[in-house]
């Protein structure tokens, strides 16, 4: 009868973590490749101290670690099912064990088939469809879980009470490393109210609890200090659904950042055309669209047929957050401004749990490489080297740099007056066009120019830097420029 | 059988593993060791030199001091020395001599190079070294802290660290007289302010409220401890689209004020709080009768970078009142040339280290930046070059006994600052040596850049719950 149970509870479980891992996957690709690009983990004593200053410290260590492979979104579907299926198991067990019997031994299923028995550990499958559905892509706190869980399970297979209180006073130290201080506070009281109810000196057990009080101003004076409101209230876990608006907004920016990180400009453009509903996807797509346009050389084309208002919507006003911050990195690598495209891929590690993040060295060894800023990409390769994933990217990298060092030719002065952000964007962009000698730079700077100068209206200066570089010079003007061209001619004309 | 044989094998695997290796050839060059401890000055009290060799596989290090006393060590790619063995190496010695072998694809059966000479001044350096270790960039951190390192071990404890003061930023901190009970430092974002520590009791003062809206930054202690001088910039930063020097730091404005902090007011002299100057990074000379600090005609920034040259001036200062007497340019960019900051006077009062770049402020943000340094009763340069690179050298603080000068330096990236120690003889620096670490590569490893290093005699000792509720509530 038992046997039977656990074989149809199993599969049911089994079916949840395919259905999570599938649908996932393949609704939410680039959420969990960002979730890699976002993480940072190395084997290195101070990432370890700086990990025992976020609690959970050893599982949000551990959640760091896994999260280095969700560069494949099959690898990180599968990880989490795997999760959520393991803490699902081991609350079914933990409910199995609950059925009266306190001390430790398991219950045998009643042969009438009390349906308290069999039904109970079917409980067990509310863990992991809440976790699958309201903590998606948060390993940290689908990993408390499975712990609580674990150490549940634990207790409640251990035979005798002094063992069990063993048990549970060990729980706090090692409880206090895996989750947080009300779920370890939880469990704790779950534990002693399975022993009240049996054991005549129950009042021993207010220790666990006692130790557990006081160990958040402990370690917070002698390991890494708490903020006083993280002690004991902070559950750390922010449920959102996985249907939400927050996740689908979430998906569709990754993907913008994503296929421009690819290149893929076409798909690009698809994506951020079709994109009409929330107001944050608006102007997301308009500045992916007309970054996509400026990268595929068609923005002098296209430039009207966007619902630009001014030259503010190329990019985002400098602000250190993940949309801006990743907008203006990708447009100033459009341009091949690699030391600005540097500024925000660092200000974006920054600002990552961690101070730092894969993403981020990856993007900054390109960058400096591309600037001859040799010692600095190398020291980021060594730290990349010490992860577990970048063995292939290490190799490909440390060939490109020293292929550059031979081949490197820029001229790169001390100081220059090619300040970003410094300027209006036509002029900012006009002053940066003087340092690059590539020809399809310049371009793309002075098209932003030029293009500024339309939503403007302004003319003179539209004619001006129309003029500048000579690449319009005796040639066909596009569409944009050709169209606001005659416009200035009509209206010349009129008495 | 079977059984005995595998304890046999595991044994013989025992014993290869730890026996010494032989290197089959000598080399007669030196070690490409990291750090490059090749020759350089050290005290006796410093914490084990402990080195790698890029790309080896295997090392051996015999460290043989003048009375031929050995210490021998090996590793897989570094070399970690017993803390107690090297101090009692380094007792009353005057030299180490130390042969380095290693195994890599160039010398697969092992290489012994060169020995190399580590000098051992008689000098102590102070025990204890506060700094604040930050992401070395633009705008943004999630973590950062000032920390304090035992230099006679690996121990390492933060002061305060921002998750303390809600993330905010926390800077500028000094001590009077190299005194961890008496310490200053910075907090800025919510509930921020000057956290004024005197005789091991803290205080939050509210700089601002005080002296018309000009806050606290850039500070120095009057060797009685009853004034702390501040300068108050409106700090900002410029981005360079392409150039070497990469980012432009600068003032709006700066002032200069004092801090009496028996009387809690701030004292502020009319000459250094119009805009007609910028006025920045005080210090006061260690007999307490000069107030030192940088100043420079304001210009057009960061436009007018090249057209910024800060000066380096002294003005008396009278202990009893306060007050500031009339100015005496040490050094005049304007005759000399370059922008001249962070003036730090030696403890005998005899010479003047700064650091001298071409123009602008902020000289740790700019390549061509050195340390220079000048003999004040002859107002003569003394050779300093020893202690410079291609890279910025900036932040130098003496140790009490003004033997040993720490300062921070870009030389090995360009980009993350590391510590380094240098040796001053009473007439000329010697080779400098880059702060120890237990693993040489935390030096590599560690994605934060060191900056205000200080000495200090003792750690600072302060309950974290304390210093965090200064904080968290009004």
């Amino acid at each position: 009868m038992m046997r039977r149970h656990n074989i149809i509870f199993y599969s049911a479980l089994l079916a949840l973590m395919l259905l999570f891992a599938i649908y996932t996957a393949t609704k939410f690709p680039y959420t969990y490749i960002t979730m890699e690009g976002d993480d940072f983990w190395v084997p290195t004593k101070d990432f370890w101290q700086l990990k025992l200053g976020m609690l959970p410290a050893l599982t949000n260590w551990l959640a760091d670690f896994l999260m280095q492979f969700y560069r494949s979104p099959f690898v990180a579907a599968t990880i989490e099912a795997l999760v959520l299926g393991a803490t699902g198991l081991l609350a079914y067990l933990a409910l199995s064990n609950f059925k009266g019997d306190t001390s430790g031994k398991r219950k045998k299923a009643s042969p009438k088939g009390d349906w308290v028995v069999t039904a109970l550990p079917w409980l067990g499958l509310i863990p992991p469809i809440l976790l699958g559905y309201y903590c998606t892509f948060n390993l940290s706190a689908q990993l408390q879980c499975l712990f609580f869980f674990a150490l549940l399970e634990g207790f409640l297979i251990i035979p005798n009470s002094k063992a069990k209180l063993i048990f549970s006073i060990a729980c706090v130290p090692i409880g206090f490393l895996l989750m947080r201080t009300p779920m370890l506070g939880l469990l704790l009281v779950i534990q002693y109210f399975l022993i009240y109810i049996t054991d005549k000196y129950a009042i021993i057990w207010n220790c666990p609890l006692i130790l557990l009080a006081a160990t958040p101003p402990v370690y917070s004076q002698q390991v890494a200090f708490i903020p006083f409101g993280h002690r004991y209230l902070d559950w750390g876990i922010q449920p959102v659904s996985l249907t939400s608006k927050y996740n689908q907004n979430g998906e569709y920016i990754k993907t913008m950042v994503c296929l421009s990180n690819e290149g893929r400009w076409e798909d690009l453009l698809y994506k951020a055309r079709v994109k009409k509903d929330a107001k944050l996807g608006k102007e997301v797509s308009l500045r992916y669209a007309l970054l996509a346009e400026s990268a595929l050389s068609t923005l002098p084309e296209n430039l009207l047929d966007y619902p630009i208002r001014d030259e503010n919507q190329f990019l985002f006003p400098h602000q250190s957050e993940y949309v801006a911050s990743q907008f203006n990195r990708l447009f100033y690598l459009n341009l091949g401004v690699y030391d600005e495209a540097f500024h925000h891929a660092e200000e974006y590690g920054f600002i990552q749990t961690n101070g730092n993040c894969f993403s981020s060295l990856r993007q900054m060894v390109d960058y400096t490489i591309e600037e001859g800023d040799w010692e600095i990409a190398d020291k980021y390769l060594q730290i990349l080297a010490k992860t577990s994933c970048h063995k292939t990217f290490v190799k490909e990298r440390r060939a490109k740099l020293e292929e550059a060092k031979k081949t490197f030719n820029k001229d790169i002065q001390l100081r220059a007056d090619n300040f970003v952000g410094g300027y209006p964007l036509p002029i900012e962009m006009l002053r940066l066009a003087r340092y690059y000698q590539d020809e399809s730079q310049r371009k793309k700077m002075l098209d932003y120019a030029i293009c500024s100068y339309i939503l403007r209206g302004d003319a003179n200066s539209f004619m001006i830097a129309s003029q500048a570089f000579d690449i319009y010079k005796d040639k066909e003007l596009p569409k944009a420029y050709k169209e606001f061209f005659d416009a200035i001619s009509a209206s010349n004309k009129q008495p | 059988m079977k059984e005995k044989c595998f304890y046999i094998f595991c044994l013989a695997v025992l014993l290869v593993s730890c026996s010494k290796r032989e290197a089959k050839e000598s080399v007669d060059t030196l070690p490409a060791i990291y750090p490059d401890y090749i020759g350089v000055t050290v005290p006796e009290n410093i914490c084990p030199l402990d080195f790698s060799v890029p790309e080896a596989e295997h090392i051996q290090a015999l460290v043989e001091n003048d009375r031929g006393e050995t210490l021998e060590e090996s590793g897989a790619d570094h070399i970690e020395m017993p803390v107690k063995a090297w101090h009692n190496l380094l007792q009353g010695a005057q030299e180490l001599t130390v042969t380095v072998s290693a195994w890599n694809k160039e010398h697969p059966e092992g290489a012994t190079y060169k020995p190399f000479k580590i000098n051992i001044a008689k000098d102590e350096i102070d025990p204890w070294i506060a700094y604040r270790l930050l992401p070395p960039g633009y705008e943004s951190w999630n973590h950062m802290g000032i920390y304090q390192r035992n230099i006679e071990c690996f121990d390492v404890e933060p002061i305060i660290e921002n998750s303390q003061n809600n993330h905010g930023c926390v800077n500028c901190h000094s001590f009077a007289n190299y005194d961890p009970k008496d310490f200053t430092f910075h907090a800025r974002g919510e509930n921020g302010g000057t956290i004024v520590m005197r005789d091991g009791k803290m205080k939050k003062v509210d700089i601002k409220a005080m002296s018309n809206g000009r806050h606290g930054s850039y500070n120095i202690w009057h060797p009685s401890k009853r004034y702390i001088a501040f300068s108050s910039n409106s700090t900002h930063q410029s981005f360079y689209g392409q150039s070497k020097n990469k980012i432009e730091v600068y003032d709006l404005w700066s002032d200069l004020i004092v801090y009496d902090i028996d009387n809690e007011k701030v004292l502020q002299d009319e000459r250094f709080t119009d805009s007609l100057n910028l006025e920045m990074f005080p210090s006061f000379s260690p007999d307490g009768k000069w107030l030192y600090f940088s100043t420079a005609k304001p210009v057009n920034m960061p436009m007018e970078t090249d057209k910024l040259h800060y000066s380096i001036v002294r003005v008396p200062f009278d202990e009893t009142t306060g007050k500031l007497g009339e100015i005496d340019t040490v050094y005049s960019a304007h005759e000399q040339g370059g922008t001249a900051m962070m003036p730090r006077i030696t403890p005998d009062g005899r010479f003047m280290l700064f650091s001298l770049g071409e123009c602008g402020g902020y000289n740790l943000y700019h390549m061509e930046s050195d340390l220079k340094m000048m003999d004040l009763e002859t107002r003569e340069m003394v050779p300093a070059e020893v202690l410079n690179s291609p890279r910025a050298e900036s932040f130098h603080a003496w140790s009490s006994n003004g033997r040993w000068v720490m300062y921070v330096t870009k030389r090995y990236d360009g980009r993350y600052t590391r510590l380094m120690f240098a040796y001053w003889d009473g007439e000329k620096f010697h080779k400098p040596f880059l702060l120890p670490q237990k693993n040489p590569e935390d030096n590599i490893q560690l994605l934060m850049a060191y900056n205000v290093p200080e000495f200090i005699k003792a750690p600072v000792v302060v309950s974290k719950d304390e210093l965090a509720k200064f904080f968290t509530h009004e």
